[in-house]
């Protein structure tokens, strides 16, 4: 029962990830930039420092998967991603006291990792035929400004689901 | 044995990359169709998916009407403008039109075998996907409404893509921007030359579609209109794709390639028109092969 409200929480934000977010996009409003959300991987993140580390990589597993699934076709690339990144920052994150500017941190630097490594194995595939300095200005950068935005705005709202299923 | 194969972590991360290469091998090979669980998975997404997107369409659309408000009086004075042509062209097409049936009955041609004949669906866009390297959308439309896999995609201003994958209730379109897919749609040029060819590739970096190995005697000019030929027996024929934007010999100076400006908007898609051919299907090449 405790599970499923995290289930819930990640599957609206999966949705809003390819829903909300394509409507409103910065292309929609004329600019050629890409900001992609990594929602999940945000939540993630919370939910292994302020709830538990094995549930959240046991989420990254599933959502990345299913990721892979709806909005890409190569099965695969965000759930080994978003599990791997996660893994590590929060095995870093355990040795610090854990205040919003350190969980930011932690997220800019997940995001930017995920991005790339994203990017790199696309590159691999012939998916991604961007050079890698147009990459880093219409895509790396306006990745990392909405994702710290959202990790921001989600900070309390997530600490406090955390806390209260712990208890 | 050292240490270092006592590690499960590091078996772990092994094991796990060798299961993405595998998964990505598997993913990429090409199939007939998605297996029972993937389209549950993409119907049951898709159903939710219209929950959050339906409301955001709403206020964009809202939005779009505002920003439209402003130019309404430049808009008013061009479309004036086209009416007055509207209506000569209008009485040149019921003559052309006239004209046409008769000669068709003078040749007893039966007009109801049309081998080029199509059907359309309007289908809803209800996701996108969100990193910008996967151009593709899902639409609310599938098997149960008639979508078959390579059907045409367009909007109502041109040719947007081709359906990859349908599941029961939901399908998956795979945009011409798709910097993957060869995009192999064969054209006609709308000239007094009727030139034909191949739209090969698309070229993200200026954002044009690549029509290549033309011949190099081949008349075509910029502003020339490209629509689908309909004889690569996939797409059906006459959709608009876009205007020639210029017009070079290629790196050996052996054919000529031209650069063509899709007209579609790629950045703000709530319907789509699915178009299928009806009558004829045989085994063409055209826009499937990766």
């Amino acid at each position: 029962m405790k599970q499923l409200q995290l289930f819930i929480v990640l599957l609206v934000l999966f949705l809003l990830q390819g829903t909300v977010f394509q409507v409103f996009s910065l292309r929609s409003f004329g600019y050629d930039l890409v900001a992609s959300p990594y929602f999940i991987l945000i939540a993630v993140l919370m939910i292994g420092f302020f709830y538990s580390k094995t549930v959240a990589l046991y989420y990254a597993v599933v959502f990345g998967f299913l990721i892979d699934l709806v909005y890409t076709d190569v099965w695969g690339v965000y759930a080994f991603c978003i599990t791997l990144t996660s893994y590590i920052l929060l095995l870093i994150g355990k040795h610090f006291n854990i205040h919003i500017i350190v969980v930011l941190l932690v997220a800019i630097i997940a995001t930017f990792l995920v991005d790339l490594e994203v990017y790199g194995i696309y590159t691999l595939l012939g998916i991604a035929k961007q050079n890698f300095i147009a990459y880093i200005h219409q895509h790396l950068v306006p990745t990392l400004i909405l994702n710290s935005g959202f990790t921001v705005i989600c900070f309390y709202p997530l600490r406090a689901l955390c806390e209260r299923l712990k208890r | 044995m050292p240490p270092f194969f006592f590690n499960k972590k590091l078996i772990l991360l092994l094991t796990s990359l060798i299961l993405l290469v595998a998964l990505i091998g598997f993913s990429l090979k090409e199939r007939k169709q998605l297996s029972w669980p993937e389209q549950i998975i993409h119907d049951t997404s898709g159903w939710l998916q219209v929950v959050f997107n339906r409301p955001a369409q709403y206020i964009m659309g809202f939005v779009e009407n505002v920003e439209d408000v402003k130019n309404v009086y430049e808009e008013n004075k061009v479309l004036k403008k086209h009416l007055q042509d509207y209506a000569s062209l209008g009485a040149k097409y019921g003559d052309l039109q006239q004209r046409y049936t008769s000669l068709e009955k003078q040749l007893h041609i039966n007009s109801e075998t049309d081998v080029l004949a199509s059907k359309s669906h309007i289908a809803l866009v209800i996701s996108r996907s969100f990193d910008g390297w996967n151009q593709q959308l899902t639409i609310d439309k599938g098997r149960q409404q008639g979508i078959k896999k390579n059907d045409a995609v367009v909007t109502a201003d041109g040719f947007i893509g081709k359906i990859k994958n349908v599941s029961q209730f939901t399908s998956t379109v795979a945009l011409i921007t798709n910097q993957k897919s060869n995009n192999q749609i064969s054209v006609k040029v709308i000239n007094k030359a009727g030139t034909n060819g191949l739209i090969e590739s698309y070229d993200s970096n200026k954002n044009v579609l690549l029509l290549e190995k033309l011949r190099v005697n081949s008349k075509l000019k910029k502003g020339d209109k490209v629509v689908t030929s309909g004889i690569g027996c996939v797409y059906p024929a006459g959709l608009y794709i876009g205007k020639v934007k210029s017009v070079a010999t290629d790196r050996y100076g052996l054919s000529k390639v031209a650069e063509i400006k899709p007209a579609a908007n790629f950045d703000n898609l709530d319907y789509v028109d699915v178009v299928g051919r009806q009558a004829l299907t045989c085994n063409g090449s055209e826009g499937d092969s990766r």
